[in-house]
């Protein structure tokens, strides 16, 4: 026999916002506003080094880039300055550890 | 970005935050081992996904992200909790079940909803017991427990208090830690998906300790207690069901702690020789009820049967205090330190005042300089200079400030206390409880 049992999970929202739409800009040969990138760090180990390594690439791969790094604490909430927030088109942002 | 071990978070995080379809580029675990040259070759191997994620059709990478399971090296003991939608805004009330005992906890156990001991099958006789004719508002939303964000209702709170073990007088304490475990200076969301063996303890004070016989005596941190055991086993269930800390998905502890199963014991003011708990110095009355939730390890034993002096007791003390794997040797924060009734004794009738133990502590407890490591030392220039003597050289400090020691008097007769450090990156939050 079946009996009704109450459901002890929470109620969580379930929203699906779009992604953002991309601006395509081809390797070395871009001449429009530079696409600014954000590498966020989490500083775990390794994490700065990474993201140093990310910078290089990048860069290396396309000529129109302005790469802003940004930084949190480890184990606290990230913090986003306002010129990071605005000036950025994407973030690569490290998480876990 | 992240490691493959971290992507079932990662991917909790995005549905969480509303935005399930954001792309996530991984790279292998773990990376903190990695030398210089290792990173730079993992970080050489994903750049060609990075570009792809920034460049692709934002459609095209939501709808590939929304469906994209979770990599997984090892079978999960527990269940997905990407399976099922008991936590849809949908979701029934009720939940169909089998009507014998053992079939409920195979249910639940199956689903990730337990702490793997039995648990009360929450009918809804038991639900409307919980929730008496207290006149609470079943609907009131207490908290959003994080990492998931789920809505801690009244109700919700009650159904995990029934599965737990706790009786109908138990709710207001559980309804008053809710509350707190949203208050942000906690930290929850990291106490509840880090690597580090915290758990959430809560520290009931005031006359509501004797009125649902919380324990503040013998053992008082271990087992024999209905009320301490049910409350931290409710408030584990809060933070499994509704925050969605499951164990190896968002719950990432490394290690863990039985103090995971349940964290709940009382203030003793009766034998507190100084008749001030630490809710009345957080400026709480003597008459007021209240619970102090703090992220923190378990606890460790301080056993001096033979000093005699204040110092001598405080000197055995702040060197248990004094661990270079804490994460308080290089995040700060706080240490609760838990003293026996003898010791306490001991140390008022040498006319110590609290705030003499904590200018002991912080003037005489260092972690000596020989346990500290050098990449050790590195991460606390980072995050912690001021604490490093002579770089390090001659120890580091454990406590910086009277904030950084939380003084308590509880357990039994004999010669013992207890340090119990935190998760470091956490404040104690305190509710009051009404009844």
């Amino acid at each position: 026999m079946a009996r009704e049992l109450m459901n002890p999970c929470g109620i969580v929202a379930n929203e699906d916002a779009p992604l953002a739409p991309r601006r395509q800009i081809d390797g070395k040969s871009d001449a429009g506003a530079p696409v600014v990138i954000g590498l966020f760090s989490n500083q775990k180990a390794n994490a700065d080094l990474f993201m140093d390594n990310m910078e290089s690439l990048l860069t290396q791969r396309f000529g129109n880039v302005e790469i802003m790094r940004g930084y949190k604490a480890a184990s606290v909430p990230a913090e986003f300055s306002a010129e990071f927030l605005e000036r950025c088109d994407v973030v690569v942002a490290g998480f876990g550890d | 970005m992240c490691s493959d071990e971290f992507y079932a978070l990662g991917k909790a995080e995005t549905q969480c935050l509303g935005m399930p379809g954001l792309p996530i580029a991984v790279v292998p675990h773990p990376v903190a081992k990695l030398l210089p040259d290792e990173v730079a070759e993992i970080a050489h191997n994903v750049v060609d996904e990075v570009i792809r994620l920034w460049q692709d059709d934002p459609e095209d990478l939501r709808a590939e992200f929304k469906e994209k399971a979770p990599p997984t090296k090892s079978r999960l003991r527990y269940r997905s909790m990407f399976d099922g939608n008991f936590s849809a805004p949908d979701a029934p009330e009720r939940v169909n079940g089998p009507d014998d005992l053992d079939g409920v906890n195979r249910l639940f156990y199956s689903r990730g909803w337990t702490d793997g001991l039995p648990i009360i099958p929450p009918t809804p006789e038991r639900y409307e017991k919980m929730l008496g004719d207290s006149g609470v508002e079943p609907s009131e939303l207490l908290a959003r427990i994080e990492p998931r964000q789920g809505e801690a209702t009244v109700a919700k709170v009650a159904i995990n208090g029934v599965m737990a073990g706790c009786q109908p007088d138990h709710l207001p304490v559980l309804v008053a830690a809710t509350k707190a475990l949203g208050q942000s200076a906690l930290n929850l969301k990291a106490l509840n998906t880090t690597t580090h063996p915290c758990t959430v303890l809560a520290l009931i004070s005031g006359p509501i300790t004797e009125a649902i016989d919380v324990n503040t005596t013998y053992n008082v941190m271990g087992q024999g207690s209905l009320a301490n055991a049910a409350i931290g086993r409710g408030i584990r269930s809060i933070l499994l069901n509704i925050g969605g800390g499951t164990p190896g998905i968002l719950d990432r502890a490394t290690m863990g702690t039985p103090a995971k199963y349940s964290f709940c014991f009382g203030e003793n003011l009766a034998e507190n020789p100084w008749g001030e708990t630490l809710a009345m110095e957080r400026g709480f009355g003597a008459e007021q009820s209240t619970v102090t939730l703090c992220g923190v390890e378990g606890p460790h034993n301080v056993n001096d049967h033979y000093g005699k002096t204040a110092e001598e007791i405080l000197q055995t003390i702040g060197g248990t205090m004094c661990s270079p794997g804490l994460n308080n040797s290089y995040l700060g924060g706080e240490i609760m330190l838990v003293l026996g009734p003898e010791h306490a004794e001991i140390i008022h009738n040498d006319g110590f005042s609290k705030a003499d133990i904590k200018n002991y502590l912080i003037e005489n407890a260092f972690i000596p300089a020989h346990v500290l490591s050098e990449p050790q030392r590195v991460i606390m220039r980072q995050y912690v200079p001021e604490r490093l003597m002579a770089d390090g050289d001659e120890g580091a400090r454990i406590a910086m400030s009277h904030d950084d020691i939380q003084l308590v008097v509880a357990g039994g007769a004999g010669r013992h206390s207890a340090v119990i450090p935190s998760f470091g990156n956490t404040r104690a939050v305190t509710e009051a409880i009404e009844t």
